[in-house]
Order: structure tokens, then C-alpha cells, then sequence
């Protein structure tokens, strides 16, 4: 096995956990707002069981294959050529996937924070700081995790808690004024970031407590519903139909808060939650990248690709686009029409679980038939 | 101005190379050739994207090739 590191079920789930709400809580609430008007609330509950399926398929296909992460098993359900194919289409994927990832963080930096500073400079920085945690291996990731979460959540409440004083909850007033349909549009755009959840089955092999990765992967889902429905409900609450103004309503929530005339400014504590979350986001993709490469290629050692691969990464991802309207254009593209995340996360798992159910059942059976 | 982002590129890939090259051992010869292809095709890529600036980028060409395909099955529809 080329990773050597174990982690823990739990780890894993806080793993997943930011990987998908670090840029989800940011842009989340503006995105869905567009369609879902004040419902966006019910938006996550609805795309929730996307999530749950993705790991579900994850998790039924590494019963099959306890040992094997994706490249391996596609490998051995489609055959060495099929399977290889199927792995560079992922790899592809998963590369502009991290690559946009990248892009956004970099832009987000600039434009809110650090408006002088060359985006070369952030995301080259980001690139290196995300290099020494991956070639630490996966057990740093998962300690990481676990060692950011406690404070991503308690600031996260503290942020919400301060808000309290301006909501005021007849904002999210008429629930459901056009029906359902609106909710179920803005599911849809949430699918992008549910589907994510699929990448779980690059973990789920190197787990010390295998069977309980089900149960943490599952609650993971739940936990990041949960957090978005609060953020949802939090941000309609404080700016009702205002919402769409904002590129990042829950950080505009957070520059709205003043108590007591001295308690003020706090969007550094969410940029500060944002950038740790965002921080094992990018390194999560980029190890799964890495690995997955290296798993490709059939070597013994992932750690030699970690540098040309960032590199790589951080050249496409200040290439990624030209400015922000070409950006805009994209997200509309991936969020509305059709999503690359959908792909890699849920339609590939199901096809190889197809696969690996007749492989496993119907062909056994004819076996033993004939026995 | 294009010469100092291909200097410094290469500058980059060098320091790499010399960072990362020792710690490879001598019996992973699949290691050394993945890793001398990757960063080759890194820095070739580079210096396309600082002579031809607006060369697409593999998120657009994601995007063209699903809206593509999403279009297929449009029609079919």
C-alpha cells in the first residue's frame, strides 16, 4: 500500500467536513439566494441526501475492494486499459477542480484582504504551505483537522451568536411562497458542493477503525447540512432580500457586527476561520491528487510528485481565469448547467459500483452454477 | 518583461529539482522518471502561459467539453 499513515474514522469525517464547507459557507448563501430567494434555508436539507449517497456508494464499493482505493478498483472492474482511462479522466478532473479551488482562494484573498498583493505571491504561498502538509502524509492531515475544527466551530458560533441582536426572523417570511420549486433549484446548485463527498473513497481504505467510516462519513454529511442550514437561516435573517448584493454574505454578516461601540470588525476572525478551513480544503484535494497520480503511475512513493504536481497546480491555478466575470461565467456553468464535481463525486462511483455488483454477485453466481 | 517570468520560472523548477531530487532513493527509477516528466511538463506549461497568455485553461476546457457533452444529451432529450 503506498500510504503508510492511518487515521482515524473520525478524522476522516472532520477531514471531509472542511473540505466541503471551507468555500462552501462563504459563497454558498449569495449562490442559492439567486433562485431560492428567502427559502434558501431549505435548500441544504433537500441536496443533503446527495451526500449521503456518494458516501454510501464510496463506502459499498471499498467493501468490496477493502484495500484498494479508486485506482486500483477501476482497474480491477474494468480492466487494466478501461480502468486506467476512467483514472486519468479523474485525474483530470480533480486537477482543475483544485486548480479553480486554488484560483478562488487567491482571488477571494486579494480582493477582500490583501488588495497591493500579486496573486502569484498568495497562491504561490498557499502552494508551498499546502506542499509540506501533504508530503507530511495523511496522518498530519487528519491531526490538522482535527486540530481546526474545535476552533472553526466555536468562532463560528461566536460569530452567530454576535449576530443575534440584528436578525429579525420576519425576513425569512413567506416560507415557501412559490411552492417547493424554488428550494429545489437551489438544491440543485448545492449539489456541486455535496457531490464532493464522493472523493471520501480515497480515504476510506487507510482507516484504522474501517467500520466505522460509514457512521462518520455519514454523520460528516449531516454536520456540514446542519452548519449550512444555520449559515442560511443566519444570513436571511440579517439581510432578507439584500442577500444577493453580497459575494460573501456571511462575511459581510460578520463586518456588520458591533456591540457595545467597541466590539467591532470582526471579519478577521472569519477571514482567520476561513483561511484554516480553506487551508485543509486545498491540502485535502491536493493530497487526494497526488496520491491518486501516484497510484496511477504505480509507484512505491507519493512524496517525489508532491512539488511538480503543486507546481503544476499553482501555474493552472493562476491561470484559471482571466478575471472575474470569466469566473462568474464558470460558476454559473458548474452550478447550473452541469457539474464537473457530479462527475468525479457520484457518476463515476455508481458506474464502477455497477460494475463491481454484476463482477461480484451475477458472475459469482454463474460460477458457482457451474460448479 | 516576458524573459524575467522565464527566468524566474526556471530559477523555480531548478530549486526544486535540487530540493527534492537528493531525497529520492537511487532504486526508484518509475519515481525519478514520473518526477522529471511532471516538472518538465509544469515548466513547458509555464512558459506557454507567459508567451501566449491567452491560451485556455484546462478549467475552461472542462467546462466546454461537459457543456458540450450536456448539449448531446439536450438534443437526444
Amino acid at each position: 500500500m503506498i500510504e503508510k499513515g492511518k487515521i482515524s474514522a473520525l478524522q476522516m469525517g472532520l477531514l471531509m467536513y472542511h473540505a466541503i464547507l471551507a468555500t462552501g459557507i462563504l459563497f454558498i448563501p449569495a449562490t442559492v439566494f439567486n433562485v431560492a430567494k428567502q427559502d434558501i434555508w431549505i435548500s441544504p436539507i433537500l441536496a443533503s441526501p446527495l451526500g449521503f449517497l456518494s458516501v454510501y456508494i464510496a463506502y459499498k464499493l471499498n467493501k468490496y475492494y477493502p484495500k484498494d482505493t479508486i485506482m486500483q478498483y477501476s482497474k480491477h472492474i474494468l480492466g487494466t486499459f478501461w480502468g486506467k482511462m476512467l483514472g486519468l479522466l479523474l485525474l483530470l478532473l480533480l486537477i482543475t477542480s483544485l486548480s479553480v479551488m486554488f484560483w478562488q482562494y487567491g482571488e477571494y484573498v486579494v480582493s477582500e484582504f490583501l488588495p497591493h498583493t500579486p496573486k502569484s505571491v498568495i497562491i504561490g504561498m498557499m502552494v508551498i504551505l499546502c506542499a509540506f502538509a501533504v508530503h507530511g502524509g495523511l496522518e498530519v492531515l487528519g491531526r490538522l483537522a482535527g486540530m481546526v475544527f474545535p476552533v472553526f466551530f466555536l468562532l463560528f458560533l461566536v460569530i452567530i451568536i454576535l449576530v443575534l441582536p440584528d436578525v429579525e426572523v420576519k425576513r425569512m417570511l413567506p416560507v415557501m411562497e412559490n411552492g417547493l420549486m424554488p428550494s429545489l433549484k437551489g438544491a440543485w446548485v448545492l449539489c456541486t458542493w455535496f457531490a464532493q463527498f464522493g472523493i471520501i473513497y480515497f480515504f476510506l481504505p487507510f482507516l484504522t477503525d474501517r467500520e466505522k467510516g460509514l457512521k462518520f462519513g455519514m454523520l460528516s454529511v449531516l454536520v456540514v447540512t446542519l452548519t449550512l442550514v444555520v449559515t442560511n437561516i443566519i444570513v436571511i435573517w440579517l439581510f432578507g432580500n439584500v442577500t444577493e448584493n453580497f459575494n460573501a454574505p456571511f462575511m459581510s454578516a460578520s463586518r456588520y457586527i458591533s456591540l457595545a461601540e467597541f466590539l467591532s470588525h470582526l471579519e478577521s476572525i472569519v477571514m482567520a476561520i476561513w483561511i484554516a478551513g480553506t487551508f485543509i480544503k486545498l491540502c485535502v484535494f491536493y493530497y487526494v491528487v497526488v496520491i491518486g497520480t501516484a497510484e496511477w503511475l504505480n509507484l512505491s512513493d507519493y512524496r517525489s510528485l508532491v512539488l511538480p504536481m503543486g507546481f503544476l497546480i499553482g501555474v493552472f491555478a493562476m491561470q484559471a481565469f482571466l478575471n472575474s466575470a470569466e469566473a462568474a461565467e464558470h460558476f454559473r456553468i458548474v452550478s447550473h448547467e452541469i457539474m464537473d464535481t457530479l462527475v468525479y463525486g457520484l457518476l463515476i462511483p455508481i458506474f464502477l459500483f455497477l460494475g463491481a455488483y454484476i463482477r461480484k454477485t451475477i458472475f459469482k453466481h454463474k460460477v458457482r452454477r457451474t460448479n | 518583461m516576458k524573459w524575467v517570468y522565464i527566468v524566474s520560472i526556471t530559477a523555480l523548477v531548478i530549486l526544486m529539482f535540487i530540493f527534492q531530487w537528493p531525497k529520492i532513493k537511487t532504486v526508484e527509477k518509475n519515481e525519478k522518471i514520473a518526477f522529471i516528466t511532471l516538472t518538465v511538463l509544469g515548466w513547458a506549461i509555464a512558459i506557454f502561459y507567459v508567451i501566449f497568455p491567452s491560451m485556455p485553461s484546462p478549467a475552461k476546457i472542462v467546462d466546454f467539453t461537459l457543456m458540450q457533452i450536456s448539449n448531446i444529451f439536450r438534443t437526444l432529450w
